[in-house]
């Protein structure tokens, strides 16, 4: 009798669901994810995406990767909360969440002088925020002047970030939105959210399907590949639920369209790209053979022990021959010890 | 009236200048008591140093409890003010070199911009800790208030390398933010004699300590200082 032949006689373990998945424990799932492409100490690695990029951004520069980062946090703030209120240590520039493609593609085309939004600038309390970077800090800007002082650096740092990486990792979040009416800009929050006031007349909602998201990834690809011609990419899905949906669906039925579009895009330009690859973080984290065991109570924000599992996974494939960065060690303190020579002379020897 | 002051090192121009005074001047100090005990270092003020007790409050950092365990003190009864030199010394926000390549809103040049938000938001993790502790004390029925500590002198190495104009501006914020809280909270505050400070918001060379000492005052400063804070405290005792 002769042996069976067909397509899965020769398939690796990892692509049969009984060896790669029945017979293991979930924490033993592995061989998640193979390489299209190496990522080394020799790649200067920038990311930006949605909220689960900030973790993804931070381990890869904890790990040693050459991570860019364009708007490092001034030495003088010092304190975490701080920095993360004031948007820093976040991604390789301070622009916050990038929700979507098209989000991405705007911040590109913003950055090399393509584009400029008619909205400019949202009056909030006494000041005014930048519409395209709401919270990017906590209190609004004192004045116009200084919110276009600090957009004009902050893109001239976005452009540094797209000229100098050689891997830039993006992590898709949503494929809703609220743009302007009149020019299509969008927005990373909501109109009237988070400042600014809604206005049905000039925001619209939109919903992008998997072509529209398949556009605008090529779009910023064809883009930064101009300004770096050698620029790869890997796309992750962001395994966070979306917080809220204005579809009118509910909002895990929603969140599963956003999430299955935004996947299926990346899936396919994987496929068709030699440049484009996908890291399957969103699997790890919120496929069924997981549990559900890395979200946090409310079933959606991600536990900092799942981020950990995503990033071993990473870190199995691509491993940085450099060595961890280090924290930020602070200079000498001469002035404590001019102090302490202060209290010896007027006080004597602490008793 | 007797006053126990505490602080950063700031106090020890002031022991100095009490010392000063009781020597060349004690009429000045007559019907006055005044007891200085420092907490320790400013390097240590931005992060916790104590915890507030159903009648006192108890110093946590092991350095600070070298020189202070708690407020009040049982050997120093009946304080009627409890001076706090802490929430007006600059120097740890002005003084990084790091300054060199920002700006400040509104100043020309092509510095990484720094929004007012992002300076205030370095006074007050600066000062969080000194703020709670006074309003801890405060709401212990205790009188607290504040003693400026120096403007910066033109020697401090900053200077040349962030540039004066731009440590004046940090500081002259950073003042005026605190000071609108200390307002706020109805906390009197000894101020520096507008004598002592020359036009553009520097220490007169006058009140410098010595060759080697960047931010500390003089026992000549701490003596004006001293007669300062007994006239505030007499304004504020009227009000």
């Amino acid at each position: 009798m002769t042996e069976r032949q067909h397509p899965y006689v020769d398939i690796a373990p990892r692509s049969h669901w009984q060896r790669a998945v029945a017979d293991r424990h979930p924490l033993d799932i592995g061989d998640w994810y193979s390489k299209k492409f190496p990522i080394d100490e020799s790649h200067r690695v920038a990311t930006a995406g949605s909220c689960f990029a900030q973790h993804i951004g931070r381990r890869l520069r904890e790990a040693g990767f050459d991570y860019v980062d364009t708007e490092p946090v001034p030495a003088f703030l010092v304190n975490k909360q701080s920095r993360q209120d004031f948007g820093y240590d976040m991604y390789s520039a301070r622009y916050g969440n990038v929700y979507t493609p098209r989000q991405w593609l705007q911040l590109f085309q913003r950055a090399f002088g393509k584009f400029q939004p008619r909205d400019d600038h949202w009056a909030c309390q006494d000041g005014v925020v930048d519409p395209f970077r709401p919270t990017i800090e906590p209190a609004p800007f004192s004045s116009v002047a200084e919110l276009r002082r600090s957009r004009a650096h902050h893109l001239a740092c976005v452009r540094e970030v797209f000229e100098s990486a050689d891997v830039f990792v993006f992590t898709l979040g949503l494929t809703e939105c609220f743009a302007a009416v009149a020019d299509g800009a969008v927005y990373p929050v909501a109109p009237g959210v988070s400042a600014g006031r809604f206005d049905p007349a000039a925001h619209r909602f939109e919903n992008f399907d998997a072509a529209a998201i398949r556009q605008d990834l090529l779009a910023v690809f064809e883009a930064a590949r101009q300004v770096h011609p050698k620029m790869r990419f890997v796309l992750t899905v962001s395994p966070v639920p979306l917080m809220a949906t204005a579809s009118g669906r509910h909002v895990v039925v929603a969140t599963s369209y956003s999430k299955s579009t935004l996947r299926a895009a990346a899936g396919a330009l994987q496929d068709e790209l030699p440049y484009v690859d996908y890291f399957p973080a969103y699997e790890i984290i919120s496929s069924p053979p997981m549990r559900a065991q890395f979200y946090e109570p409310d079933m959606r924000g991600v536990s900092p022990w799942g981020v950990d599992h995503v990033m071993r996974q990473f870190f199995a494939v691509h491993r940085p021959a450099g060595k961890p960065a280090a924290g930020r060690a602070g200079a000498p303190d001469r002035e404590a010890a001019a102090c302490d020579e202060e209290l010896l002379r007027s006080f004597g020897p602490p008793a | 009236m007797k006053i126990l002051v505490t602080g950063d090192s700031h106090t020890g121009p002031l022991q100095r200048g009490l010392a000063l005074l009781q020597r060349d001047a004690p009429a000045k100090l007559a019907r006055h008591e005044i007891v200085i005990r420092p907490l320790g270092g400013g390097h240590l003020l931005p992060f916790p140093f104590f915890k507030a007790r159903e009648d006192h409050l108890h110093i946590t950092q092991p350095d600070y409890q070298e020189r202070l365990k708690r407020l009040p003190l049982p050997d120093v009864p009946g304080v009627d003010w409890y001076g706090i030199s802490a929430p007006l010394h600059t120097a740890r926000v002005f003084r990084h070199e790091q300054w060199r390549d920002y700006a400040l809103e509104g100043e020309d040049g092509d510095g990484i911009p720094v929004s007012d938000a992002l300076l205030a938001r370095l006074v007050d993790d600066d000062q969080r800790q000194v703020m709670a502790f006074m309003k801890a004390l405060a709401g212990l029925g205790l009188r607290p208030f504040a003693i400026e500590g120096p403007r910066p002198f033109r020697h401090h190495p900053a200077v040349p390398v962030v540039g004066a104009a731009r440590v004046a501006r940090i500081d002259a914020f950073y003042r005026q933010r605190m000071l609108a809280w200390l307002g706020a909270e109805g906390f009197p505050v000894v101020r520096i004699p507008a004598a002592l400070v020359d036009a553009e918001g520097f220490m007169v060379e006058a009140m410098r300590k010595g060759p080697d000492d960047a931010h500390h005052g003089n026992e000549k400063f701490g003596a004006r200082m001293i007669e300062a804070m007994l006239a505030a405290l007499a304004k504020a005792g009227k009000a």
